[in-house]
């Protein structure tokens, strides 16, 4: 195999008469030439074999590794790889992969699928170890788990996929121990390296990817409890011997091969669905996707396959768990966990177990949250508070709670890119703005798939005409933007905080249009007084901006800002905002200017959303330069 | 490095099979002849709960050990999920106690005497400063002195 590989072309034809004398017989026949010639182009083929079209020179697979294929030029040409596979599969002295084994137990799947569509006459080959393997795997289903993005960390709204093989073992519904099943992923095998290496590996494919195996318990540790994200859990119809079938491919690639990682499109979510779509060539998972895949975009794609999902299950993070129970306590018995938590009151007094309980995710999930343990000393320990609840005796007095509603499932999400236009007035003048967005989601935004108040924006390119006097000029670059608003309560004290890279157009400056490189950060808190529906905050931004006509070649200043949200429906977002910007150290401008904002969001479809957008600019003193403007656009997500 | 890693456990098991078969699943992992549980609580582990791709479905001769494949599943599970299966013990019952009690081998008729039992045990089975092998150490032993659930439940099915 090894020699196959690297021989000349000549050399092959040696090589072939060779093994066609070993396999006793030409399993190359007329027929098989003729049958292979039309399979080499039907996409169970192309799909099991990880061919993806390449417009400059055709097919191309994605599997990097040599050994994956038995023809040379078997990674770009899917016609001569299943000769040399049919080849390969005949012939009886071959051993190939790491574990040294004949072509059909390396490749059990594609030797199966070739000889029922081939009609192959060859003699079948005793594969124990693979056997063996296969008989501990005991499947019952597959789920494709989505672990969603978390408020903290905006930069999470990528979410992760993973596959779970479900076991067959399960006694009942109760018993259903998923969390014993197993979880398979596909990662990049990193060195441990962060940085431009990393990077660069990452993007040009200097890492091999992997798959591991890890039990699900295992991920909810990770996910549900320690990051506090929801897992979302898309069951698959696929059959007992499908699920199989897609593990017998995954011994294909394991023990033979290796798929280069590339984070923006072979990544986890891409190599899973092409697992999938390896065995289940009728369900098209991979295609119609632009430069960069995200796993929230496969959830969509998945799920909008005609029958590929039978149901959706939520697995709360460990947040809303706490929070949700939280809920469920009456005025005196919230009373008592407020003076437990806060240590006003001794564990052993209280004989509520709910309270306790309750009181016992409260603590985990504030442990979880932070690494240094030792500041914990004044408040009561979740020990304390469990090995208490222990002694009551009895089973758990928590309520079953409610998932969230499917509107806000992740496949359900926008889409990533996004390109809109806005027709406007300014000043009494009319304007187009024209924008292009790269990723992903802004404040705006409707919130499925996404956490909530959160934003994630990754160069957003705007320009603008103005159509009185013919001009187009560059408005606006976000390199990028990031902000989150994360309400506080008795129990919850995260700030609300904000950072953003960008060249601006600032309407307050008289030289308007002229640009300025904006930096800015912000930290703040937020509150939801009333309900869920109504979201203030307070922000103390600190800005600074760069350019040459900023008199000393720059501007500084902090500011205060006050807003809110409103969400009448979850389609339809408000943000009324107020800001006071300070500009110090100068002279040549107002001390400071006034912005004040109103925004409305109206969802539409994944693909579509419409905006209403004002923008008044007020300066401290008559010499600077008012603003004011208003439009409505209209956005494309794709 | 990581696949290097699969592949040397994944051919160090193939060839332990090869030579003797009550050997296996995985690094620093023997197997005792006698499956009681008495003996099973003096073993430890090195395991990792990242399981090797070739080793997690049973590769070479796991399949003939379940009660080895079994313990090393226990005892991982119980190292992640220790903070679970505290609460849920609190509780005498919960989904990651369930998983436990599974994997101790306990019929499910039987699960909800297991988690009331350790709930009931509860102040020397999670200490202040408590171990998920201890933990585990003796929750084996209290089942083993059970004269029901010795009967019930077993490691090696």
């Amino acid at each position: 195999m090894f020699v196959l590989m690297r021989a000349p072309k000549k050399w092959l034809i040696v090589y072939g008469l060779l093994f066609w004398s070993l396999a006793r017989a030409d399993v190359l026949t007329h027929e098989v030439r003729l049958d292979a010639a039309r399979l080499s182009q039907q996409s169970s083929w192309l799909k099991l074999m990880h061919y993806s079209k390449n417009l400059l020179y055709g097919f191309e697979s994605r599997v990097d590794g040599p050994e994956y294929f038995f023809a040379r030029d078997g990674k770009t040409n899917p016609q001569t790889e299943i000769l040399a596979s049919v080849e390969a599969f005949a012939n009886s002295n071959l051993k190939i992969g790491r574990l040294s084994l004949h072509p059909q137990c390396a490749f059990p799947y594609r030797y199966r699928f070739l000889k029922k569509k081939l009609n192959l006459q060859i003699a079948d080959i005793p594969c124990p170890d693979f056997k063996r393997w296969l008989s501990g795997v005991q499947p019952k289903s597959a789920t494709v788990v989505y672990a969603s993005g978390y408020a903290n960390n905006p930069i999470s709204v990528f979410g992760h996929l993973f596959l779970r093989i479900n076991s067959e073992k399960k006694e009942s519904e109760f018993e259903a121990n998923e969390l014993l099943d197993q979880g398979i992923g596909f990662e990049a095998v990193a060195d441990g390296t962060f940085g431009f290496r990393f990077a660069m590996n990452a993007t040009f494919g200097g890492y091999s990817g992997q798959f591991s195996v890890v039990p699900y318990y295992a991920k909810v540790q990770e996910y549900s409890n320690l990051e506090s994200r929801d897992l979302w859990e898309y069951h698959l119809s696929l059959s007992k011997t499908e699920v199989l079938d897609l593990m017998t491919h995954l011994w294909e690639l394991e023990t033979n091969t290796y798929l280069n990682y590339f984070f923006a499109d072979e990544n986890c979510a891409f190599q899973l669905m092409a697992l999938i779509e390896a065995i289940k060539p009728e369900w098209n998972l991979t295609e119609g996707f632009s430069f960069y895949v995200m796993p929230s975009q496969s959830i969509r794609v998945l799920a909008e396959q005609p029958g590929a999902v039978q149901k959706v299950t939520q697995r709360l993070s460990l947040h809303k768990r706490m929070t949700g129970q939280l809920t469920k306590l009456d005025v005196a018995q919230r009373e008592q966990f407020n003076q437990l938590v806060k240590s006003e009151l001794d564990v052993s007094k209280i004989q509520d177990k709910q309270v306790l309980e309750v009181a016992s995710l409260f603590l985990s999930y504030k442990n979880h949250g932070r690494k240094d343990q030792n500041d914990s000393l004044k408040e009561v320990s979740v020990t304390e508070v469990l090995r208490h609840r222990a002694t009551l005796g009895g089973l758990s007095t928590l309520s079953t709670l409610s998932t969230d509603p499917d509107w806000s499932r992740p496949d359900r999400a926008h889409l990533p890119f996004r390109a809109g236009v806005l027709a406007g007035v300014a000043e009494s003048k009319s304007f187009f703005d024209i924008h292009y967005k790269v990723s992903l989601h802004d404040i705006l935004n409707f919130q499925a798939g996404y956490a909530r108040y959160s934003r994630f924006d990754f160069l957003n390119i705007k320009a603008r005409i103005e159509t009185e006097n013919r001009k187009i000029f560059l408005k606006e670059i976000d390199f990028l933007k990031m902000e989150t608003y994360l309400p506080i309560s008795t129990f919850e004290t995260e700030p609300s905080w904000r950072v953003g890279f960008s060249l601006a157009t600032p309407e307050d400056l008289n030289c308007y249009p002229c640009r300025e490189f904006v930096v800015e950060g912000a930290l703040g808190a937020a509150l939801e007084p009333w309900n869920k529906q109504i979201l203030l905050y307070i922000m103390a931004p600190l800005r600074a901006g760069f350019a040459d006509h900023l008199g000393s070649g720059y501007r500084l200043g902090p500011a205060i800002e006050v807003g809110a949200f409103f969400e009448a429906a979850e389609i339809y977002r408000t943000q009324i905002s107020a800001k006071l910007q300070s500009d110090l150290f100068q002279d040549i401008r107002p001390n400071s200017v006034a912005i004040f904002e109103v925004n409305q969001s109206y969802f539409i479809s994944p693909r579509w959303d419409a905006r209403w957008l004002t923008k008044f600019v007020v300066p401290s003193e008559s010499f600077g330069r008012r603003h004011s403007e208003t439009g409505l656009q209209l956005n494309y997500y794709f | 490095m990581k696949f290097f890693t699969m592949l040397v456990i994944t051919v160090a098991a193939l060839t332990a099979n090869a030579d003797d078969s009550s050997t296996g699943c995985g690094l620093g992992w023997k197997v005792t002849k006698s499956y009681t549980f008495s003996a099973t609580t003096t073993r430890g582990t090195t395991n990792s709960y990242t399981t090797p791709f070739g080793m997690t479905f049973g590769t070479a001769g796991c399949q003939k050990h379940t009660i080895a494949q079994k313990e090393v599943q226990l005892r991982n599970f119980a190292r992640i999920s220790y903070d679970s299966i505290s609460i849920d013990a609190s509780m005498g019952g919960g989904e990651h106690l369930a998983a436990m009690t599974e994997l101790l081998g306990c019929d499910a008729s039987v699960r909800g005497h297991v988690g009331l039992k350790i709930q009931s045990q509860y102040q020397q089975l999670f200490p202040a400063q408590g171990s998920s092998d201890k933990m585990v150490d003796q929750v084996i032993s209290i089942i083993g002195s059970d004269s029901q659930l010795s009967r019930t439940c077993q490691l090696d099915t």
